[in-house]
């Protein structure tokens, strides 16, 4: 906590300064700065800020939390606001879509937002715009800037050694399941299946209610998701995704065949699912269908029927694992003023208590050791009996390599994938088409 | 006087050119420079790559599909919705004042918001609650899963294309048709022509102008379509809706390759300036 009671001080002091100091004469000023506020900590709280009035200061907070989210988060801000007067933050929501193609224009032009926060699937790229503030260097070393934060989220936050970005979100993927579909088809609402035997039958009993009901949803629309509803099953049979170094592929192996086959089978033998449109679940349409926590707060709100969560079945002798996502923060260089009120911002943002209250808020999962083990998330989670299985789970959840050819592989990967779903062609031919295709992904063409 | 005159046509023209510059010509030109790299729309460095991403298209066999979609799309949609388009100004003509009203009704698709239609329209064609496959459920034919099966998904949004084209293709003929010189056909009437003769003599001949105006737009907004199938398939299933320009908006925007999309671009203006000129000479070669 001291380093984190110092940086706040260090900054305040920056914006005290209010002169336009280059970059470099900037850093070298904070740290002889901080040191001078180092000697000043024990004498208490804050005289230095007091007693200078920082002139105010306006940034902009890109990001994509929409509806709860973003209420969230603005309740949050406001409270930001009451304890740091003199910044504002704006946030400015676009959709998921949209965001990450507004950052490319903005660095492009040269018109970066002060902060922004974004999915840890874009870092990659965001990383070597060159535009991003070296975390590590404004809050004293990596170690002090990240603490108790889950080391797993910071292979998204660190390009080059350099700490770019820090996790503000993490969550997983989950079975949902509609216990009313699991009641009409026989089956016990409050035992959802564990093991793939166990999601097949429950899948074919459900579907075998007629009107078009799938007995589960799968995704199978090329694109991201796609690939990453379907890795969880690639980890889960032993097989991989990519090798140790994001360099080739690794689950065009028996394993892998294994996992493609299961949902193949589900689709074109069983026929308990269907290939196509995304969607069924939510319309009551589809008995279970793989997602992640941020789901639970809208379907408790509006979903028309009960619905349940269990972690994610596993092959008979497999292991355990799901997909890991999230949201990274970052801030973008700027005017000294901007760039001071951005960090502080971060800093406040990512610390335990915030973290706890907007994991309450959001249902997502903590970040830190420290945030899981708050009171206040620990009595939301009791509260919340759907969130426990993506607690529990968190501790499998996989990280999908953070390599700027991602986007690309991923894209490749799925659409390899896609006809083996309508079975238009073999699980073996899909998975040695996927990756001859990631191979070239990778390769850059 | 002369230089006065060039002077505030000039100033007058000034407004739309600079926005013509801004927002056209500017990223027209940064586009073809872009082609030539491998830029990844953030990084630092744009590396130049030369003819490499104009090579590149001939051997992706995704391209190759979505110009072939493309094709598909902008044929079936642009000649069913000119024919469709003629026959029902040529009915609108006859019902005189109340043609009015029905030029509005069809006229509004025009108008509407393309995603808000979209949205309708996936609702629309729904296998369980759109009205489309109960319909045909009810007939008893059967009732395609319209947006999930790859042998119907460009069927169901071609549908969409020609429902959004057909009203302007109404209005532009409408507008022909009561232009037409009348004495031709108060001629024609005295040598006692019959109807078909009349539409097959007359009427088609005299609107072809017309009709080529029709072609062109509608061959030049059918090949640059994007939002309607954006949101109902996005490309889907299997690259059975992938068309250029969603292939180019996956390609920059979606995985990073912004100086291939760039390339694609270009691929796509080069499409459209051939296919112009063809109509353009066809055209010519009528008149004289």
């Amino acid at each position: 906590m001291l380093h984190r009671a110092l940086l706040f001080r260090e900054e305040q002091v920056h914006l005290s300064e209010g002169m336009p100091v280059m970059k470099r004469t900037h850093r070298r000023l904070a740290s002889i700065l901080s040191l001078a506020v180092l000697a000043a900590v024990p004498l208490g709280t804050g005289s230095a800020a007091a007693a200078t009035k920082p002139k105010p200061v306006t940034i902009e907070f890109w990001n994509y939390w929409d509806g709860d989210n973003g209420k969230a988060l603005s309740g949050l801000v406001a409270e930001f606001h009451k304890k740091n007067p003199g910044i504002t933050v704006k946030p400015v929501t676009f959709p998921w879509g949209d965001l990450l193609t507004k950052l490319q224009a903005a660095i492009a032009s040269g018109s970066t937002p002060a902060l922004a926060a974004t999915d840890i699937a874009w870092m990659a790229n965001l990383h070597q715009s060159g535009k991003l503030v070296d975390l590590g260097k404004a809050f004293g070393g990596v170690k002090k800037a990240t603490g108790d934060i889950y080391p797993s989220l910071l292979a998204y936050s660190l390009y080059k050694g350099k700490l770019q970005s820090l996790p503000v979100s993490t969550n997983n993927l989950s079975l949902f399941y509609n216990k009313d579909l699991f009641r009409k088809a026989g089956l016990n609402p409050n035992k959802p299946p564990k093991t793939w035997p166990e999601l097949r039958s429950a899948a074919i009993a459900i579907s075998k209610l007629g009107n078009g009901i799938q007995g589960m949803e799968i995704y199978t629309q090329p694109g991201e998701g796609l690939t990453w509803q379907f890795q969880p099953y690639l980890w889960q049979s032993g097989a991989g995704f990519l090798n140790k170094t994001n360099t080739a592929p690794t689950f065009n192996s028996a394993a892998g065949k294994t996992a493609l086959q299961f949902l193949v089978d589900l689709i074109n033998v069983d026929k308990a699912a269907t290939a196509g449109q995304w969607g069924a679940f939510d319309k009551g349409q589809a008995g279970m269908r793989i997602d992640g926590s941020w789901m639970v707060g809208g379907y408790r709100d509006n979903a028309p029927f009960e619905f349940g969560t269990t972690m994610l079945p596993i092959p008979v002798g497999g292991v355990y694992a799901t997909n890991m996502g999230g949201e990274q923060i970052m801030a973008f260089k700027g005017t000294a003023a901007k760039q001071a009120a951005a960090l502080k911002f971060i800093n406040w943002f990512t610390s335990t208590a915030i973290q706890a209250r907007w994991d309450v808020k959001t249902n997502f999962m903590p970040i830190r050791a420290s945030v899981a083990e708050s009171n206040v998330l620990l009595k939301h989670v009791a509260e919340e009996p759907a969130l426990k299985s993506f607690i529990d789970q968190q501790k499998y959840a996989q990280a999908r390599p953070a390599i700027t050819q991602y986007p690309a592989v991923s894209d490749a990967f799925s659409k390899a994938l896609e006809p083996a779903f309508y079975g238009r062609i073999s699980v073996a031919e899909a998975l040695a088409n996927a990756d001859a295709a990631v191979r070239k992904a990778l390769s850059g063409n | 006087m002369r230089n006065r005159q060039a002077r505030t046509a000039y100033l007058l023209i000034a407004p739309a050119l600079l926005l013509f510059a801004v927002f056209t010509a500017y990223p027209f030109l940064w586009s073809a420079q872009i082609s030539f790299t491998n830029w990844d729309g953030m990084n630092s460095v744009k590396k130049f790559v030369g003819f490499q991403n104009y090579i590149n298209l001939f051997s992706d066999p995704e391209f190759h599909q979505s110009i072939k979609v493309t094709a598909i799309y902008t044929a079936v949609v642009t000649v069913i919705s000119t024919i469709l388009g003629f026959a029902i100004a040529l009915l609108l003509q006859r019902r005189g004042k109340s043609s009015a009203i029905y030029r509005t009704i069809f006229f509004s698709p025009v108008v509407t918001a393309t995603i808000a239609a979209a949205v309708v329209w996936q609702l629309l064609f729904d296998p369980f609650v759109g009205v489309i496959d109960i319909g045909l459920r009810a007939v008893h034919l059967p009732a395609p899963n319209w947006l999930s099966d790859p042998n119907w998904a460009l069927a169901a949004v071609s549908i969409v294309g020609i429902w959004k084209r057909l009203g302007f293709a109404i209005i532009v003929f409408s507008a022909g048709l009561s232009s037409l010189p009348t004495a031709c056909f108060e001629a024609a009437e005295l040598d006692g022509i019959n109807a078909w003769q009349r539409l097959r003599y007359l009427t088609v001949p005299l609107m072809k102008p017309i009709t080529t105006l029709v072609l062109i737009t509608g061959v030049i907004d059918a090949v640059q379509v994007f939002d309607h199938i954006f949101l109902m398939t996005s490309g889907g299933p299997m690259g059975s809706t992938n068309v250029l320009s969603l292939y180019l908006y996956n390609q920059g925007f979606r995985l990073f390759h912004l100086g291939y999309a760039s390339a694609i671009g270009w691929a796509l203006f080069i499409l459209v300036l051939i296919t112009t000129m063809v109509q353009w000479q066809f055209r010519r070669r009528d008149d004289s």
